[in-house]
């Protein structure tokens, strides 16, 4: 059904709320989620000064939390994308409020979790010599290609349908919302009316993006895989890790989803738009994930335990019954096993239900990354003691600041731009009354 | 009982008999061995496929008779954990007395190469040096020569095809949409802010140029920018921008000081079997005279060895390994009213040993502590018994009380990797600033009053001044000792040269480094050959300089 003038108004109400009257407590969050931030960019700043010394990491375990960071965060963001894409392509109707959050939250990710190599590195200037001397076979060089791409991907595909929510800005804030803000509407709608042969292009334009960004991400997360599956390492050696991680990045990813709209929907009142419908169907997609996640994990487990080569023996031992048990287990039943009951149980498949299985989903997938990265460099290969690796004040930090960074750069967009995507809800509701009509016309010659 | 005793008796006799009977023969003096030459060299054109040298060692007796059928052992010096010889192989020589291994190396630059006969019946062990220049590092692996080499060689190229797809793709879809919707634009109202970029009409050469010379001036920054962090300003740096970083520093190019080598004690010694006896040194590192002995500071066994009247070592001291006296790893040692001051790396401490090998006291010192752990590089002792300590990790000099306590720390700011310290007849101190490729000389007072050797040094190690001011410095680079003179005038190099058997000339000091200077007699440990002895020729040259 056609959006009627009212309804069109409350909608462009709601949708520009945030820039309009972002809420009393809107800079409060903000400066404390600014607060984080800085702290970890002192942090960061006494590691550049003092070196990598200051962090756990040490010679066997080089990566650690920043790695498992930086894989954790770009998985989150294909979560948002795939979503976002998906449900585009396959015209799925419900998803038109949940979009933008979702596309915005994987731009934002990936551009925090991109940042994390350089972190990592104890001179970040030398990130230079990745270009000057850089080995095409390296998967460090594919790795850099790949997330770069999709980042720029990602940044198309969140700006496209941004187009004609822009014009709106441009048109229904004006001149008053100030000379520059108004200046950027104005540039960044590119003159946006609304006719027919720009939704046609526009149409055209994000559709192919829509199609190019599921191998991308794709993409990204299998390189990332290979960063760690050609390598020779316990528990890293597995030909199952490119599909693995781009499972986990997806089911992660979905739970960010999730919390991201749950927590937006409460702070901008968007209940009208965003309802317990819509925390069900993404529960399902989360719950489908999980137990998909699960069965790879089972499968990777299953495949080396029968076996259990030497490293591996060690590994499996490490992670089942051994130091990291607990860890594995916690990751095991409060990651998958319960988040899938809450969704899948009626009586907690509710909006409260469903948010907390995905923060559950969420911790325990940072967690697994941690269980992927650190266990296997800690292992020996030589008959050696095992390395402990325990994360530092400033790498906690660091990591606390970028879980901080996500949602203070979606709340500074927000800020400018439209939360929801009017014009998608109104695409949507013109195809829902054309296929009304339609069928109308078939029921009634 | 009687069991038990017969067991012993016969553990006692195959056991016991036949070990001391070895040694009792073994300490025995043989019979007169014939001297042996070894000679290494790399035949010219000897490269093999792979980017290797080929190495050939030519064993002869003194008369210059080839001596085939023995074992030559090739190493090469690395450095990685600490210095060490990393054994690339053994061969036998041939009818001509020659013996060839490949060497494929690892990295470009630099290779010391030591070739080691062990002796054999009636022949003295030998052993001979080669510094090797490699240019590039070979291929350390294979490519698969199987059925996916083509598919391996493509994919990259078909890769980077499709990465530069999906960037057309993206490139066209942001151009069409972009001109497709700024086509059906209105044309700005004359009240309205003017869409200067992408509106209707407005769409031209110049506001592309304008959109395209943001990321062009940031290209253009970034590229010199980056240039410059990687290629000094930022990283390393550059060794060509080190101030007083030699660009002669060969020995063909830098003249010699006059010199006789009056005797050589190789680092390695083997009985007549051949096989290397457990007093030859590993990696000796400096030396100290004391009422006419000398000792050596045999470093990585960490222990003491005195040069014996037959042109041997001998044990004088043996350090527990883990103890406060340990001496692992000990590079620096000098004497002082006739006890020898050693700085050990282990615990920092410094070990005061007397010449027959009995601890006399340890200095445990107090140093402030420094950005990276204490590590002493060299020692000296001043007329009131104060000790100074070249703490090479920290970049500065320290000097300690009689009892460690700290005093002064010199140089900070001016030195880069101290080495050997001496302490010239004036009292003045006298550093190797290994880092700048000079030797600096202070005043007691830690001011700055010269330095010197900008321009021929490579890789000092260690310094000595003799009485008339004369400065004797060990350098590894240059594979010799430089000699200076009291107005800091470079007067040449001590190498003794010897002749190869491939014409070439070829420096007895491999890796010189503690050095001593005693009247006209030079004393030289070289980490990798052993001690050498020089009489000084030049102290007319010396005084005509001066």
């Amino acid at each position: 059904m056609v959006l009627q003038h009212d309804e069109k108004v409350q909608l462009e109400a709601a949708a520009l709320r945030p820039i309009t009257r972002p809420g009393e407590y809107y800079w409060v969050v903000v400066g404390g989620l600014s607060v984080l931030v800085f702290a970890a960019a002192v942090a960061y700043l006494q590691q550049l000064k003092e070196g990598l010394g200051v962090t756990g990491l040490n010679q066997r375990v080089s990566w650690g939390f920043y790695i498992g960071d930086m894989v954790f965060f770009i998985g989150i963001s294909y979560g948002g994308a795939m979503t976002s894409a998906i449900l585009r392509l396959t015209n799925a109707p419900w998803r038109a409020p949940l979009s933008r959050i979702a596309e915005t939250m994987a731009v934002t990710s990936v551009l925090v979790g991109a940042v994390f190599p350089l972190i990592d590195m104890g001179r970040p200037e030398r990130m230079v010599y990745l270009f000057r001397y850089g080995q095409v076979g390296s998967p460090v060089l594919w790795d850099v290609v790949a997330v770069n791409t999709y980042l720029i991907a990602g940044a198309i595909f969140l700006y496209l349908p941004l187009i004609p929510d822009i014009a709106v800005c441009r048109d229904r804030l004006g001149p008053s919302t100030g000379k520059w803000r108004y200046l950027l509407y104005e540039r960044l709608a590119l003159g946006w009316q609304g006719t027919e042969q720009q939704k046609r292009v526009l149409a055209w334009g994000t559709t192919v993006v829509a199609i190019l960004i599921i191998p991308l991400a794709v993409s990204v997360h299998s390189v990332l895989a290979f960063l760690f599956g050609v390598t020779s390492r316990p528990g890293w050696d597995s030909t199952i890790f490119a599909p693995y991680f781009v499972l986990g990045a997806m089911f992660s990813g979905v739970a960010t989803v999730i919390i991201a709209v749950a927590g937006f929907r409460w702070a901008y009142h968007l209940e009208e738009y965003i309802t317990r419908k819509h925390f069900e169907y993404l529960g399902y997609i989360m719950m489908t994930l999980g137990a998909g996640y699960g069965y790879f994990m089972f499968s990777e487990y299953m495949t080396e335990g029968y076996k259990l080569h030497e490293g591996a023996r060690d590994m499996m031992e490490l992670m089942i019954v051994g130091r990291l048990a607990p860890f594995m287990w916690l990751f095991g039943i409060g990651g998958l096993v319960v988040p899938i009951l809450l969704v899948a149980l009626p009586v907690t498949r509710n909006i409260f239900g469903i948010t907390t299985a995905a923060v559950a989903v969420l911790a325990a997938m940072w967690l697994k990354r941690f269980l992927i990265v650190v266990p296997g460099l800690a292992e020996p290969m030589m008959p050696t003691p095992l390395v402990i690796y325990w994360p530092s004040r400033v790498e906690i930090m660091i990591t606390l600041g970028a879980v901080a960074a996500i949602p203070l750069l979606m709340m500074l967009f927000f800020r400018l731009f439209p939360i929801i995507s009017i014009f998608e809800i109104e695409e949507v509701a013109e195809e829902d009354a054309k296929r009304t009509a339609e069928a109308l016309h078939q029921a009634v010659p | 009982m009687r069991t038990i005793a017969a067991c012993l008796v016969m553990v006692f006799l195959v056991g016991f008999v036949p070990l001391l009977a070895e040694r009792v023969l073994a300490e025995e003096p043989g019979d007169a061995r014939v001297r042996t030459v070894l000679q290494v060299a790399t035949p010219a054109g000897a490269t093999t496929e792979n980017g290797g040298t080929m190495l050939s060692a030519r064993l002869s007796a003194e008369d210059g008779r080839p001596l085939g059928g023995a074992r030559v052992t090739f190493y090469e010096l690395s450095t990685v954990f600490g210095e060490r010889l990393m054994e690339l192989g053994e061969a036998m020589t041939d009818t001509t007395g020659t013996a060839a291994l490949v060497l494929e190396p690892a990295w470009p630059g630099e290779h010391s190469i030591i070739a080691r006969y062990g002796g054999g019946e009636g022949l003295e062990p030998a052993q001979a040096t080669l510094l090797l220049q490699t240019d590039a590092p070979p291929n350390m692996h294979e490519n698969a020569e199987f059925g996916l080499e083509q598919p391996r060689k493509w994919a990259p190229f078909g890769f980077g095809l499709l990465v530069l797809a999906v960037w057309g793709v993206l490139g066209l879809v942001m151009v069409r949409v972009v001109l497709g919707i700024a086509a059906d634009a209105p044309a700005p109202a004359p009240s309205a802010v003017p869409i200067r970029v992408f509106s209707r009409g407005q769409f031209s050469a110049s506001s592309v140029a304008r959109l395209l010379a943001a990321p062009a001036l940031l290209v253009l920054t970034a590229v010199p920018v980056g240039w410059f962090l990687t290629s000094g300003g930022g990283g390393e740096p550059d060794q060509a921008a080190v101030p007083g970083t030699s660009h002669a520093g060969t020995l063909a190019d830098l003249p010699a000081f006059p010199a006789t080598l009056m005797q050589s004690i190789s680092a390695i010694t083997t009985d007549a079997s051949g096989d290397v006896r457990r007093d030859s040194a590993d990696f000796p590192s400096d030396l100290a005279l004391v009422d006419g002995r000398v000792l050596v500071l045999d470093s990585n066994k960490g222990r003491m060895l005195t040069v014996t009247a037959e042109g041997k070592f001998a044990r004088t001291f043996e350090s527990n390994r883990g103890g406060e006296t340990s001496l692992l790893r000990a590079v620096a040692m000098t004497s002082h009213q006739g006890l020898l001051y050693i700085a050990a790396p282990l615990y920092g401490n410094v070990v005061v040993l007397e010449p027959s090998g009995r601890v006399d006291r340890v200095i445990k010192t107090r140093v402030p502590p420094g950005t990276r752990p204490f590590h002493p590089a060299g020692v000296a002792v001043d007329e009131r018994d104060n000790v100074w300590i070249s703490d090479s990790s920290n970049d500065r000099v320290v000097s300690l009380s009689p009892s460690g306590g700290f005093l002064a720390s010199i140089g900070d700011g001016d030195l880069d990797t101290p080495g050997g310290l001496a302490i010239d007849s004036g009292g003045n101190l006298w550093v190797v600033d290994s880092g700048h490729h000079q030797v600096k000389q202070y005043a007691p007072g830690g001011a700055l009053l010269t330095a010197i050797g900008a321009d021929q040094l490579k890789k000092p190690e260690a310094v000595a001044v003799d009485e008339s001011g004369t400065v004797f410095v060990s350098d590894a680079g240059l594979r010799a000792v430089a000699v200076f003179g009291s107005d800091g005038l470079f007067l040449g190099l001590i190498a003794g040269d010897q002749a190869g058997h491939n014409g070439e000339m070829a420096s007895a000091l491999p890796y010189p480094h503690g050095v001593k200077v005693a009247s006209d007699r030079l004393y030289v440990v070289d980490r990798l050959s052993g001690v050498h002895v020089f009489r000084l020729d030049g102290a007319a040259v010396r005084e005509g300089e001066r």
